[in-house]
C-alpha cells in the first residue's frame, strides 16, 4: 500500500498482531506486574453451544469438594415447585465480603447468558444486619430482580446461640425475598461453626441452599476469604449444583471469560 | 479449534449484537478498520467508488450499532434528498417553505417517536393519574445527531447557502459518515459537502495527526473516563449512605468523566475523519477553563451549541428583538438543547439552569465590564463557573432529581474533610487520574496541538511503542477495580 496510509496501516497491523499473540498466551508477567490481555483470541476460538456440551468445566481439579444438598434436617421446610426459566434475568446478588470473589464470576455468567447483574456488597454484614434493615426490600424495589443470590453467614460463624438469636432476622430476610426465586450460598467454613449452617438448613429449602462448609478452598492471606481463583471455582461448583438441585433454574451456561463486571456494583460500609 | 469454529466466531462478531454496539474503542472496530483502510486508500482516487465504499461501510457500521434501524437513515436520506431537489427548483417562497417544513417535520417526527414518545406518555399518565406502561421502543443510536445534520442540510439549501448534492449517494455519505454518525460532532452541510467534492488525499502528517487524536481520545474515554466512572457509579447509586466529602468527589469525578467520555469520543471521530482526509469541527476546547457560562458554551459541545445558535436561537430572533425577547430566546434554546440530550425532565432542568445562567450573565455584563480584570477576579470567575458546571453535571447524572438534593445536603451538612487523607490513600489512582485531568486543563492554549505535531514527526517505532503502551494501559485499568469502599481499608 502506497501513499500516506502505509505507515499507519503497518503500525496498526503490528500492534494488532502483538495484542493477538498476547491474548493467545495470556498471563504474561513483567516483574511483579501481570499484563492484562485482550479477549481477541478467546473470542475467536471459543467453542460454540453444541460443542460445549462435551467440554469439562474448568473447575475440575481446582477444588476438592463433596457437594451435596444440605446435610442437616430440613423436613420442616417446604420445598418449592421445580421451574426452568430460560429468559434473561435481572439478578440481584447481596451479601458480605465473600461477594468480592463470587460476584465477578457470576457477572461473567450473567454477561454470557444475557442477564443483568446488580451486586451489593455489605462489608461485615450478617443475617442479623440484613434482617434488621430494610435495605434488601429497598434494593428489590430499585432493581426489580427476577432472581436473587444471597451469600451470608461468613461473619456469624462463631456467634453463640445463633439459632435463637439470628432466627428472626433470617426469617425477615426470607420474608423480604418473598416470592422471588433465590439461591443462598452458605459460608465456606475455615473452622467449625457454632450453628449458622444448621440455622440456614432449617429455614431454607434444600433446593435453594448451597452448603459450602465442606469445600476445600485455597484461602487468601487472611486465611478466611477464598483466593480469587478459588472463589471462581467455588461459584462454578454452585452453578453445577444448581443445575441438579435448584428448584428454579435459570440459564447459566459456562462463560468463556473468567470474570466480568456487574451492571451495577454497590459497596456498603460495615455496620456500626 | 476448527476452521468452522473460527469462521462461526468471526461471523458472530460481525453480526448485530444489541449488547455490544460498535464503538471506536472496541477491538472489533479496529480489526475492521485495518481491512477498511487499504481498500479506502485504493479507491480514494476515484471519487464515486470511494463514496460508494464509505457509504457501504457507514451503513454496515450503523447496522452493527442499531440493527435494522440503518434502514431509517436510508429512508431519511431519500426523503431529504428528494425534498431538497424540489426545494431548489421552486421560486415561490411558500413552496420552498413547505419543502423545508415537510423535511423538518419528518425528521423531528421520527426523532420524537423514538426518543420522546415514552416521556410524553409518562408525563400524560402522571397528569391524568393513570398507570404508565412504557412503550416498547428501541432508540436507534445517533438519531439525535443525524437528525440535526439532516435539518441543517435542508435549511441551508432553503437559505441558498448550499446547492443540493449532485447525487443521493453524496447526501447519504454526508448523513451517514461513520466517524461522526453515532456521537457527533454534528457535521454541518456547508462545512462538509465541499470536502466530498474536493476528495482531498490527506498529507502523511495529517494521517499521523489524526492518529494522535485517536490515541488522545482512547486515553480520555477508555482509560480515564471508564476508570473514574467506577467510583462515581458507586456513590451516585446511593448517595445518602456516603459523607459529603465522598459525594463532592463523585460530583467532581462525574464532571471530569462526562468531559473525558464525550470529548474523547469526539477526538476519536475527528481523528478517524482526518485520517480519511476530512475535517470535522472541533467539539470541545478545554471547557473547564471557562471564566463564565457564555465562554463555557463556546468551549463545550461546540458543534451542538453553534447548531442551536444558527438553527434555533437566530431564527427565533436572536438578540435582534430587544432584551426581553433575547432572554426568552436564550431560555427556549437551552431548554430544547437540554431535551435534545435525553428524554427526561432532568435534562430539561439542566438546560433550564444553563439558560437562566446565560441570561444572568448577559444581564450582568454592564456591571461585570466595570470590574478590573485582575487575577483574583479571574480566579473567582473561574471558581463560580466550575462550581456551576459541577452542579449542572450532577443534574445530568443523578438517577432521580431527589438525589441532587441528597448530595447537596450531604455536602453542606455532613462534609467530613478528615476523610481526605484516607481517601487519597485508598483511591490513589483515581486521585492521580483526576490530577492529570486538572493539569491538562491548566496547559496553555495550543499546547496539545503542538504535542500532536511533535508526535507526527516521531520515528515510526516510537509511535508504535506509544500505541502499544496506550492500549495496554486501557487493558490494565479496565480490569482493575476501584477500591469499592473507603472503610474497607480501615
Amino acid at each position: 500500500m502506497k501513499g500516506p496510509y502505509s505507515g499507519l496501516w503497518f503500525l496498526l497491523t503490528v500492534g494488532f498482531a502483538i495484542f493477538f499473540v498476547m491474548s493467545a498466551f495470556g498471563g504474561i508477567k513483567i516483574g511483579a506486574v501481570e499484563l492484562e490481555c485482550s479477549e481477541f483470541y478467546a473470542e475467536l476460538t471459543k467453542i460454540g453451544t453444541v460443542e460445549k456440551a462435551d467440554v469439562m468445566t474448568a473447575t475440575e481439579g481446582v477444588l476438592t469438594a463433596d457437594v451435596e444438598t444440605a446435610d442437616v434436617e430440613t423436613e420442616d421446610v417446604e420445598e418449592p415447585r421445580f421451574v426452568v426459566d430460560t429468559m434473561p434475568q435481572r439478578i440481584l446478588f447481596i451479601g458480605d465480603s465473600m461477594l468480592e470473589g463470587l460476584s465477578p464470576r457470576l457477572a461473567a455468567y450473567a454477561k454470557h447468558n444475557g442477564h443483568k447483574l446488580y451486586s451489593i456488597i455489605w462489608y461485615g454484614s450478617t443475617t442479623k444486619v440484613w434482617g434488621n434493615s430494610d435495605k434488601l426490600a429497598k434494593y428489590i424495589a430499585t432493581y426489580d430482580p427476577t432472581f436473587i443470590f444471597v451469600s451470608l453467614g461468613g461473619n456469624e460463624m462463631f456467634v453463640r446461640d445463633i439459632k435463637t438469636r439470628h432466627l428472626e432476622p433470617l426469617k425477615s430476610i426470607l420474608s423480604q425475598l418473598g416470592d422471588i426465586p433465590y439461591q443462598w450460598i452458605a459460608p465456606p467454613n475455615w473452622k467449625p461453626d457454632t450453628g449458622i449452617n444448621e440455622l440456614l438448613a432449617e429455614n431454607i429449602p434444600a433446593s435453594r441452599l448451597f452448603v459450602s462448609k465442606d469445600l476445600t478452598l485455597a484461602r487468601a492471606s487472611d486465611k478466611v476469604h477464598p483466593t480469587r481463583t478459588a472463589a471462581y471455582g467455588w461459584f462454578d461448583l454452585i452453578v453445577a449444583w444448581m443445575a441438579e438441585n435448584q428448584d428454579y433454574r435459570i440459564k447459566l451456561e459456562t462463560p468463556q471469560v473468567q470474570t466480568a463486571k456487574p451492571d451495577k456494583l454497590e459497596a456498603l460500609a460495615p455496620p456500626k | 479449534m476448527t476452521i468452522s469454529t473460527l469462521w462461526a466466531n468471526i461471523l458472530e462478531k460481525l453480526a448485530y449484537d444489541p449488547q455490544s454496539p460498535m464503538i471506536f474503542s472496541s477491538g472489533t472496530f479496529w480489526a475492521l478498520f485495518l481491512i477498511f483502510m487499504p481498500i479506502y486508500a485504493l479507491l480514494k482516487r476515484s471519487r464515486m467508488k470511494m463514496i460508494v465504499y464509505v457509504v457501504a461501510f457507514s451503513l454496515y457500521f450503523y447496522y452493527k450499532s442499531s440493527g435494522v434501524f440503518f434502514l431509517l437513515i436510508v429512508a431519511t436520506s431519500i426523503i431529504d434528498y428528494l425534498l431538497s431537489l424540489v426545494l431548489a427548483r421552486r421560486e415561490k417562497e411558500w413552496q420552498r417553505k413547505l419543502c423545508v417544513l415537510l423535511s423538518v417535520a419528518v425528521s423531528l417526527s421520527v426523532l420524537g417517536y423514538f426518543k420522546y414518545a415514552n416521556l410524553l406518555v409518562e408525563s400524560w399518565s402522571y397528569l391524568v393519574g393513570s398507570n404508565f406502561q412504557p412503550l416498547d421502543i428501541i432508540l436507534p443510536v445517533g438519531i439525535s445527531f443525524y437528525t440535526f445534520q439532516s435539518i441543517s442540510y435542508i435549511v441551508d439549501v432553503y437559505r441558498r447557502r448550499i446547492e443540493p448534492t449532485d447525487s443521493w449517494l453524496e447526501y447519504i455519505f454526508f448523513l451517514s459518515f461513520f466517524p461522526a454518525l453515532v456521537a457527533g460532532p454534528i457535521v454541518r452541510a456547508d462545512h462538509f459537502l465541499p470536502q466530498i467534492k474536493d476528495n482531498r488525499i490527506p498529507e502523511r502528517s495529517e494521517v499521523w495527526m489524526g492518529f494522535w487524536l485517536i490515541l488522545l481520545g482512547v486515553v480520555k474515554k477508555a482509560l480515564l473516563a471508564d476508570y473514574i466512572a467506577q467510583y462515581n457509579d458507586i456513590i451516585f447509586t446511593t448517595p445518602e449512605t456516603y459523607t459529603g466529602f465522598e459525594n463532592l468527589m463523585a460530583m467532581l469525578g462525574y464532571t471530569m468523566q462526562i468531559y473525558c467520555d464525550f470529548s474523547g469520543y469526539s477526538d476519536m471521530a475527528i481523528g478517524i475523519a482526518m485520517i480519511m482526509g476530512y475535517r470535522l469541527p472541533q467539539n470541545f476546547n478545554l471547557p473547564y477553563k471557562s471564566l463564565n457560562v457564555t465562554e463555557f458554551w463556546h468551549r463545550w459541545h461546540i458543534s451542538l451549541s453553534s447548531w442551536l445558535r444558527d438553527y434555533l436561537y437566530i431564527p427565533l430572533g436572536g438578540n435582534r428583538r430587544g432584551k426581553v425577547r433575547t432572554y426568552f430566546n436564550n431560555l427556549v434554546t437551552m431548554l430544547i438543547g437540554g431535551l435534545w440530550h435525553g428524554a427526561s425532565w432532568k435534562f430539561v432542568a439542566w438546560g433550564g439552569f444553563h439558560g437562566v445562567a446565560l441570561i444572568v450573565h448577559k444581564m450582568s455584563l454592564p456591571l461585570l465590564n466595570r470590574i478590573p480584570n485582575t487575577r483574583l477576579v479571574k480566579l473567582v470567575s473561574w471558581l463560580l463557573t466550575v462550581s456551576f458546571a459541577i452542579f449542572t453535571m450532577t443534574i445530568f447524572r443523578v438517577n432521580v432529581l431527589g438525589d441532587l438534593w441528597v448530595m447537596l445536603h450531604n455536602v453542606f451538612t455532613n462534609f467530613h474533610l478528615d476523610y481526605l487523607p484516607v481517601f487519597v490513600d485508598v483511591r490513589l489512582t483515581w486521585c492521580i487520574f483526576m490530577l492529570i485531568l486538572i493539569i491538562s486543563h491548566a496547559m496553555p492554549d495550543g499546547w496539545w496541538q503542538r504535542l500532536g505535531e511533535r508526535f507526527a514527526v516521531m520515528p515510526w517505532v516510537v509511535k508504535l511503542l506509544i500505541f502499544v503502551v496506550v492500549v495496554q494501559l486501557v487493558l490494565q485499568f479496565r480490569s482493575e477495580d476501584v477500591a469499592p469502599f473507603i472503610y474497607f481499608q480501615f
